[in-house]
């Protein structure tokens, strides 16, 4: 054996790239209830097909020409498969200098993107790291400053538009790590584990003077709940692998192509009685719209993404008769249903996923329309809401809606681009408008309602007059909405539409013209 | 004792108030209804406790974030 002294060193150097931070920080990261990058890949990924790349990687100490010391990179990758399906995985190594971008060696983590990016197969960041910030030793070891360029950012861009991206938090991440959570279509953080933000509380006691502790920076209650900068909080790592696996079952591999079929277990045809009682007559009143999406999608495979942010819009991917569709719908019991900013930027982001990835969309309407008050006109309601009825305006792919009750306004309008052919049902407990009767009166009849002499009366005359014309079924008699159908046949009509948007959808296949951003 | 502000989630009139200083409540027992949007909102006790004191009546106008009931857990 000519090479044997060379397959002993590589072994060997394999083994030191094992064993990590060393045995103490191991056992540290242990005892604060983490598991290690390699534990976590492990995990994450089916048994025995991890397929390391780099593993001798890192930074080597020499003693007369011969290894002493190997401190291994600390961004570990590769590709496996997951549910069956190649992956490009990889995660940074808190035990080794905490995970900072500088210690991964030879720019690991953008190789880990352009592979994923060239085979075209979606990518998992598990991110437990700082960014350059953590590394201001940089400027001692290179013996110099240097002008700041985001690593590999070209890729990650033009990723948004080709793979699904999927990033998790998986401990305190910062700079540029927390941009690699937020820089892309589905992201996670771990409960009380997790925190993310643009810089550390050493760095914000400095630059702002507030002393403030990781959680209340960037805990999960902050970007799972206000910022939206993370899609979901998840109680554990085991869960944060889970729903990994569960939101990349509805994707495809690329933009290239359709989201896989699952053999149909619901039948098409199941009907539900409880659709005709779970819309109250009373307008006011609000409804458990996740027990409407539970009756309609195939059991089971409702996936809700971002559910605390925006909770106004519920966004998430289902399946009807084994298909993957893209869900959109209103929350009567937030704000009324209302689309506000935060409601307005998860409409934006899911119906450009959706695009991107072929996915179908249907969006169940119950919307009153933009959020009203001073509150709602600062956050920005209408920059942001125009920005997501742009993005129900770009979107190529398939479009079903069904207005289970209101449709008002603009933003109500907003319920699919109107200049496309879409399918689109009511159910008999529709109600829209521009604007609704019971504000609108006073608006219109001013003039004629001042003029009389029991003003309140008149109002209350006028306002009954026009309730008289609000049966969705004079809107029908003028084909103004196209089909009122019984809320039992909802099902199996969309399992129908979903047939046939899949045969359409090949067609459509392949990047859109516009990309998609973070 | 603990206890814990149930704020406005979002501005709006108060319509109905379900409970009154003393009262058990169980978690997710809808404690105020807040008309927003012209929708009825039930607001829900995050915890189950005794109703230390209602801070709101009807029609009052509420912003988001008011202090509306605290429970005593």
């Amino acid at each position: 054996m000519v090479w044997e002294p060379e397959i002993g060193e590589l072994e060997r150097r394999r083994q030191l790239a094992y064993e990590m931070g060393g045995e103490d920080r191991v056992t540290r990261h242990h005892d604060n209830g983490r598991l290690t990058i390699r534990e976590r890949l492990e995990r994450l990924v089916d048994a025995g097909t991890f397929r390391e790349r780099g593993v001798l990687a890192g930074r080597a100490q020499y003693e007369d020409g011969r290894l002493a010391g190997f401190s291994p990179s600390n961004y570990v990758m590769g590709i496996a498969k997951l549910a069956g399906r190649r992956v490009v995985v990889g995660g940074d190594d808190f035990t080794v200098r905490g995970g900072a971008a500088d210690g991964a060696v030879g720019g690991k983590a953008g190789h880990a993107e352009r592979m994923a990016r060239e085979l075209r197969v979606p990518i998992v960041r598990l991110v437990d790291g700082t960014g350059g910030g953590g590394s201001v030793r940089t400027i001692e070891n290179i013996g110099r400053t240097y002008v700041p360029g985001n690593p590999s950012w070209d890729t990650m861009v033009g990723m948004m538009a080709e793979v699904p991206v999927v990033a998790a938090a998986m401990g305190s991440v910062a700079g540029i790590g927390a941009a690699r959570v937020a820089a892309s279509h589905f992201s996670l953080m771990v409960k009380g584990t997790a925190q993310l933000f643009v810089a550390g509380p050493p760095v914000v006691a400095r630059g702002i003077g507030r002393e403030i502790d990781r959680e209340e920076l960037g805990g999960s209650h902050i970007h799972a709940r206000k910022s939206g900068a993370v899609d979901n909080a998840v109680e554990s790592e085991a869960e944060a692998f889970a729903q990994i696996r569960r939101f990349l079952s509805y994707m495809p591999q690329n933009a290239w192509h359709v989201p896989p079929a699952c053999p149909a277990d619901d039948p098409a045809d199941r009907r539900e009685e409880a659709l005709l009682s779970l819309i109250p007559r009373d307008r006011r009143r609000p409804y458990d719209v996740r027990a409407l999406l539970d009756l309609v999608l195939d059991r089971g495979s409702f996936f809700e993404i971002g559910r605390s942010f925006g909770p106004s819009q519920v966004t998430g991917v289902a399946r009807l008769g084994g298909r993957v569709v893209g869900v959109l719908a209103n929350d009567p019991t937030k704000i009324g249903g209302s689309l506000d900013g935060p409601a307005s930027d998860k409409l934006e982001k899911h119906v450009d996923l959706c695009d991107t990835f072929n996915l179908p969309i249907v969006n169940f309407v119950d919307q009153p329309g933009f959020m009203l008050g001073a509150a709602a006109e600062e956050q920005g309601t209408i920059k942001r809401g125009v920005r997501a009825l742009a993005a129900v305006y770009q979107a190529r792919v398939p479009w079903a809606t069904v207005i289970v009750r209101r449709a008002y306004g603009v933003a109500g309008a907003g319920h699919q681009n109107h200049a496309r052919w879409n399918y689109r049902v009511a159910w008999p407990s529709g109600d829209w408008g521009s604007l609704p009767i019971e504000g609108g009166v006073l608006a219109a009849y001013r003039r004629e309602i001042e003029a009389s002499p029991d003003p309140a009366r008149r109002q209350a005359e006028i306002e009954e007059q026009l309730s008289a014309l609000r049966s969705p079924f004079r809107t029908a008699e003028s084909f103004n909405i196209e089909e009122i159908i019984d809320p039992r046949d909802t099902r199996p009509l969309l399992c129908e539409w979903t047939e046939a948007a899949y045969e359409m959808l090949p067609t459509i296949a392949g990047p859109k013209q516009r990309g998609m951003r973070p | 004792m603990p206890s814990v502000e149930v704020r406005a989630e979002w501005p709006g009139r108060v319509a109905e108030v379900h409970v009154g200083a003393g009262d058990r409540v169980a978690a997710e027992q809808e404690l105020i209804t807040i008309e927003s949007m012209k929708m009825l909102t039930p607001v829900p006790s995050p915890a189950a406790g005794t109703v230390h004191a209602v801070a709101v009546a009807i029609d009052d106008f509420v912003d988001e974030g008011a202090v509306l009931v605290t429970i005593t857990t």
